[in-house]
């Protein structure tokens, strides 16, 4: 019989971006920009992903981890959008079919002078395999930086 | 201009009830057994399906005044032991919060301990974490009542 666990954690990353809220928040809602930082990286495959950014839209993505050699899928629905200020959305991870995490993100976009900061809270519900909070803070700090890289590169093309 | 905030809390109750884990994991899971102690005149369940990916919507309010919705989508379901479920709360065309609640039935000798924790996000100063808490603690009751109105019966 499985060992049953639940942990509930929940953390908060901040960090500045050199650029409007409007064009950050835009790099979550175009689906181009959003698949550059956030679905493709180093490190695995991306096997599926559905872009659907509008309260009540179901987004679905499946990438192989090469290093696991397992599957992994991200659902995600956003019950909350307020262009250019707010994201608050629900995410679930399962690795080959099995769901390990339940997540309620808020990601909030406040004009510091010409630039934005971005205060991102997760409140998270780890189910057995779980990565935990250490290392989800971990995946989306870096996920951030990749974020950071976007809006400068669009910035930088659009000179 | 709407002034714009979010408030994050998370509350956890527990509550030892009198019957097995089964018993209590059936009252949140059987659609039927749920009207009878979660539903009265002012609050429906409209949609019910526990499964992982089911809806769960209720609406409800006082007569002439604005309708609340729950509308949540289960999670993770595991028969007798544990049910995740994400929802959101909306008064009219409103979004109050977006949460995240596990029910965790766990056996403590012949009963159960619920360990009932939620998660939710509150937007804009609609409502409140500890509004939240304490219609939860209300809903508590009601399937302490009526347990306990089943064991009397027997």
């Amino acid at each position: 019989m499985t060992e049953r666990s639940v942990t509930h954690a929940s953390f908060h990353i901040e960090r500045t971006f050199d650029a409007s809220p409007a064009r950050v928040f835009a790099a979550w809602s175009e689906p181009e920009a959003r698949y550059r930082w956030f679905v493709s990286g180093e490190g695995f495959e991306v096997g599926d992903y559905r872009h659907d950014f509008r309260v009540g839209g179901h987004e679905h993505s499946r990438f192989l981890s090469q290093e696991r050699g397992s599957t992994f899928t991200n659902d995600t629905w956003y019950q909350d959008i307020v262009p250019g200020e707010r994201i608050v959305f629900t995410y679930a991870m399962d690795e080959d079919g099995r769901r390990f995490s339940v997540s309620l993100s808020t990601a909030e976009f406040r004009a510091e002078g010409a630039g934005t900061k971005l205060l991102f809270t997760e409140q998270a519900v780890f189910l057995e395999g779980a990565d935990g909070s250490e290392m989800r803070k971990a995946g989306w700090t870096h996920l951030f930086e990749q974020l950071a890289k976007e809006v400068t590169r669009q910035a930088e093309t659009a000179q | 201009m709407t002034s714009r905030s979010v408030a994050h809390g998370t509350f956890c109750i527990e509550r030892v009830f009198d019957a097995s884990p089964a018993r209590v994991y059936r009252a949140f899971a059987d659609p039927e057994q749920k009207r009878r102690w979660a539903c009265h005149e002012d609050w429906r369940t409209v949609e019910m399906e526990v499964r992982r990916g089911g809806r769960e919507i209720s609406r409800g309010g006082d007569p002439g005044g604005p309708v609340y919705t729950f509308e949540g989508l289960y999670q993770d379901v595991v028969e007798n032991e544990r049910l995740v479920i994400a929802y959101t709360m909306d008064r009219d065309d409103v979004r109050l919060s977006a949460s995240v609640q596990t029910l965790e039935f766990r056996a403590e000798g012949e009963k159960t301990r619920l360990v009932f924790t939620d998660m939710g996000a509150f937007l804009d100063g609609h409502d409140t974490p500890q509004h939240r808490e304490a219609g939860s603690g209300i809903g508590l009751d009601n399937l302490e009542q009526f347990l306990r109105r089943e064991r009397a019966a027997a």
